[in-house]
């Protein structure tokens, strides 16, 4: 990712964007660059991010 | 987002740019933001759902009874290039996602689920059913049948007859419509053993808000699968009622949130009524999804913030997938004022942005509405316990550029909030709640060592002075003892609609409110001080008690002490009792304070 600040246009993920890849297509993707997509979007399941809250409850019984 | 490469064998890395990211940081962005997160989301899906059906490749017991997994898959396919918005139906359902990342997580790690693997892992041939039946394709798929119920995300459930368990069912489709077959039963849809999901559309002001009541789906919840608990007619009727008059006064008193909301969010999980009280929940897997309570009737401006609220985490959950904002330091170190115990740097990261989004909801509805004393009283402590909060972490060390970036583009906006009049009443509640608040966490999650407990005790028998310098209390994430939060809920009731008549008829219904919480909440000081020392006659290590007395006392040394270093205080006047010594609480308090000046 590139660092804030600087003359860069924004800030660059390591998620691959499949909005314009078909099903069909996505199998034919350089299996290289799919498997470490792939993999990168498995690894960030490992911790559930669960927020829970009560906006209006004050002591809510959590907040994330 | 930036498509410089649409090729698809060299599709590019999802991106972000520093004005939609400084425009989200500020609570904007527009529709445009939202739908970068949503698109960006469904990317992770798809490739969580691509390597879903690699590891069933290697490892054919993961799809147990069920066609192999190439299967769905080639139907999922087939629906697309028959109608590509049949495949988007279920890619933005918010539970594919968190389908995908609970079976994840299973196979990768070797974890033992709710059901069998391959139940579990038949949600994906749930997924691709619904897509075929929407593409109107001739098709037919085994699914799994938890309990004799298959549910079709999106559309609903079938109830079957197979004597319960697991088991495996045919869904057999044909221009849209369908079958659901066991080997003993059958249900299509209008039969009464189908059960629909209802879908809301609410229109205020030109603004659409489409909800899905979701009571059936098994990836609804936070953590993992559960069966569905349908809800009455008559609880739907109310859920939908107060929906539409929680988004009226959205689109009414908050039409930036209004613009932007229906894209984010599109699906509510409802649970049982918390009395009193309005909890709501989500996880950044389940992007558009907010699992909230049941609302009281009389009250849908607190459903609406909570609406904003789960906005608001939904919105920074999709942010956070392609921007870190923090390391993944996830010790929980940190004072959240709305939290019972310590949190991770994250948890307050996503807390200040949901409860910015909230401040900003009761901000316009105190401005629209002066005489609305709860709004004034919500903003006041909102605006306060966020900023203090925001304060606090806006340089911690674990931050990253782009999360300090992002904190500082929120205090932009939020900064100048603080400095709007409030309601004296408003803000003398919202000081009263912070503060004890921060005191019942002291207590709970401050544990004093021995040793200086013990000299603190002994200086005492002697008659001496309290030592200058009161020792720091060791952070522990268990909490020493329950904690009501009683008080809370009484002054919202007091400033809520009828609050005055209703506070002296309901206050005992409140789960741990004690009478002297009452007449504190009332304004009968005295009378509470009465009460609260005589609990802690009985029960010295009363914590709400403890607290309580310490409001209700004048400024001077004891209620700096019950309210600064409560644990403190708690833990001294144990070793006393195991000594036969047993002083008034707040004359030790007294003593403790007068060394905190």
């Amino acid at each position: 990712m590139r660092s804030p600040g600087g003359e860069q246009p924004g800030i660059q993920s390591e998620l691959l964007d499949l909005s314009a890849v078909s099903l069909s297509e996505l199998r034919k993707l350089d299996p290289a660059v799919l498997r470490r997509s792939i993999r990168h979007a498995a690894d960030r399941t490992t911790h559930i991010p669960v927020t829970a809250s009560g906006s209006g409850g004050g002591g809510a019984k959590r907040v994330d | 987002m930036h498509t410089k490469d649409r090729s698809v064998s060299h599709p590019d890395l999802h991106s972000i740019s520093w004005d939609t990211f400084d425009r989200l940081a500020a609570g904007g962005g527009g529709v445009s933001a939202v739908g970068l997160l949503r698109t960006a989301d469904r990317s992770r899906r798809l490739l969580l759902l691509a390597g879903l059906v690699d590891l069933a490749k290697a490892d054919e017991d993961v799809t147990g009874p069920l066609f192999p997994a190439e299967e769905p898959w080639e139907l999922l396919v087939r629906a697309q290039e028959a109608e590509p918005s049949a495949l988007e139906r279920i890619l933005t359902h918010p539970y594919t996602g968190s389908w995908a990342g609970y079976t994840t997580r299973l196979i990768e790690r070797g974890l033992p689920g709710e059901c069998p693997l391959w139940v579990h892992y038949g949600y994906f041939h749930t997924l691709a059913a619904v897509a075929a039946i929407h593409a109107g394709l001739e098709f037919t798929i085994r699914v799994p049948v938890w309990n004799d119920t298959v549910v079709l995300p999106t559309l609903g459930a079938a109830h079957l007859d197979e004597g319960g368990g697991f088991a495996t069912a045919e869904v057999r489709g044909a221009a849209g419509t369908f079958t659901i077959n066991g080997r003993r039963s059958r249900v299509a849809p209008g039969a009464p053993d189908w059960t629909p999901l209802r879908d809301f559309r609410f229109e205020a002001g030109g603004q659409v808000l489409h909800l899905r009541l979701d009571d059936l789906d098994p990836h609804r919840g936070l953590f993992h699968p559960i069966p569905p608990d349908r809800l009455t007619d008559t609880e739907a009727a109310h859920w939908q009622g107060l929906l539409g008059e929680a988004w009226q006064l959205i689109v009414e008193h908050l039409p930036e949130y209004a613009e932007v909301l229906p894209s984010g969010l599109t699906s509510i999980v409802p649970e049982p009524a918390v009395p009193f009280r309005l909890p709501s929940a989500s996880t950044g897997e389940a992007f558009g999804s907010a699992v909230i309570a049941e609302p009281v009737a009389e009250d849908p401006a607190t459903l609406a913030a909570a609406l904003v609220h789960e906005f608001q985490h939904i919105r920074l959950g999709g942010l956070l997938q392609l921007v870190p904002l923090h390391d993944d330091d996830r010790t929980e170190r940190l004072y959240a004022p709305w939290r019972e115990d310590p949190r991770p740097l994250g948890g307050l990261v996503h807390g200040v942005y949901a409860f910015f989004g909230v401040s900003a909801f009761w901000r316009a509805l105190s401005r629209a509405q002066p005489q609305n004393r709860l709004a004034a009283f919500e903003f006041a402590h909102w605006r306060a316990q966020t900023w203090q909060t925001l304060e606090t972490i806006r340089d911690d060390a674990a931050l990253t550029g782009e999360g300090r970036r992002f904190l500082a583009g929120l205090a932009t906006v939020f900064g100048p909030w603080q400095a709007e009049p409030a309601v004296p009443e408003a803000a003398h509640w919202a000081d009263t709640l912070a503060a004890d608040h921060l005191a019942g966490w002291r207590l709970r999650h401050l544990r004093p060592a021995r040793e200086p407990a013990v000299d603190l005790a002994k200086a005492w028998l002697h008659g001496e002075r309290c030592p200058q310098g009161v020792p720091e209390g060791r952070l522990d994430t268990v909490s020493d003892g329950e904690w009501a939060n009683a008080r809370a809920d009484l002054i919202r009731i007091r400033f809520g609609p009828d609050g005055e008549t209703r506070l002296p008829r309901s206050w005992f219904r409140v789960p741990g409110a004690l009478e002297a919480d009452y007449r504190l909440v009332a304004g009968l000081t005295d009378e509470a001080r009465t009460g609260y020392r005589a609990v802690l006659e009985q029960d010295p290590d009363h914590a709400e008690a403890l607290i309580g007395l310490g409001l209700s006392l004048p400024d001077g040394p004891a209620r700096r002490a019950l309210l600064g270093v409560p644990h403190l205080v708690r833990a001294v006047h144990r070793v006393l009792r195991e000594a036969g010594n047993t002083p008034a609480v707040d004359v030790l308090a007294g003593w403790i304070g007068s060394a905190t000046d």
